[in-house]
């Protein structure tokens, strides 16, 4: 009974960090994709000559 | 992990090498935290085994210390409720929705503050037992409160700016800390009020 609660608590605890962690995660990539950014530029930008070889 | 390309100074576009900073904070505060976690909770298991105290000690004979922390631990729960409503108009943009949820925030995170912190002090002068296993676990909860109140008051400063850029880098990362705060002070609570310390001695096999 001892062993089953300490197994529960132990994955309860896991999974709270894990479902915590990704919540923030969320928060934290929730504004990155929209509104303008202060240092956007106002023009359309053509990625094309980008040098980094990633599509943005 | 969405990364995007940050704008250097000059306006340059500066590759970030597929680094995203704000993940790394979050990830790092957690697993301090977690840290916390494991250090306080070898700290009340190894005094309350070590020490070997007869488990009637640790009862409390106080109406008012046994009650109080169900009542900041419920205080701490509509606090950690709060947050979380404030983080849904954080998502959305709405700031003025946002600022009035974290105004009403601050005024119970400051309440459970100043009761854990009353609560601390009434554990430090109960008994010996009281004051080596709950005054510094009292401690640890009062601090992650006090902090958590500092982190929304400088969440609600950033939120004051008109660039958003700092408010939007800061919450998602305090947010680590309120919700830990919340889930540390209901674990507290159910290891020392609901069950006791006393009870966990016993089952460590320490008698009279």
């Amino acid at each position: 009974m001892r062993l089953i609660a300490f197994a529960l608590g132990l994955f309860a605890f896991v999974a709270v960090f894990l479902l915590v962690l990704r919540y923030t995660t969320y928060l934290s990539n929730v504004k990155k994709g929209r509104g303008n950014h202060p240092a956007a530029p106002t023009v359309p930008v053509s990625h094309d000559s980008s040098m980094t070889g990633e599509d943005v | 992990m969405a990364v995007r390309m940050e704008k250097g100074h000059g306006g340059q576009v500066v590759h970030d090498e597929r680094i995203d900073p704000q993940a790394n904070a979050n990830l790092a505060v957690w697993l301090g935290l977690a840290a916390l976690t494991f250090m306080a909770a070898v700290f009340v298991a190894s005094n309350v085994y070590l020490r070997g105290w007869n488990p009637s000690k640790f009862t409390l004979n106080n109406q008012l210390l046994t009650d109080l922390p169900y009542w900041d631990t419920l205080i701490l729960i509509v606090s950690g409720v709060l947050v979380l409503v404030a983080a849904t108009f954080f998502a959305r943009d709405r700031w003025q929705a946002f600022n009035a949820v974290l105004a009403l925030a601050v005024l119970s995170w400051v309440a459970t503050t100043l009761i854990q912190f009353r609560l601390m002090l009434w554990f430090a002068g109960y008994n010996q037992q009281i004051k080596t296993i709950d005054w510094p676990t009292s401690m640890i909860v009062f601090a992650l409160t006090f902090i958590s109140t500092v982190l929304i008051a400088i969440a609600g400063w950033y939120a004051s700016f008109a660039n958003k850029a700092k408010v939007n880098a800061f919450f998602p990362v305090a947010m680590n800390v309120w919700l830990y705060t919340v889930m540390f002070g209901i674990v507290v609570l159910l290891m020392e009020r609901v069950l006791t310390v006393g009870q966990f001695a016993a089952w460590c096999g320490l008698h009279a």
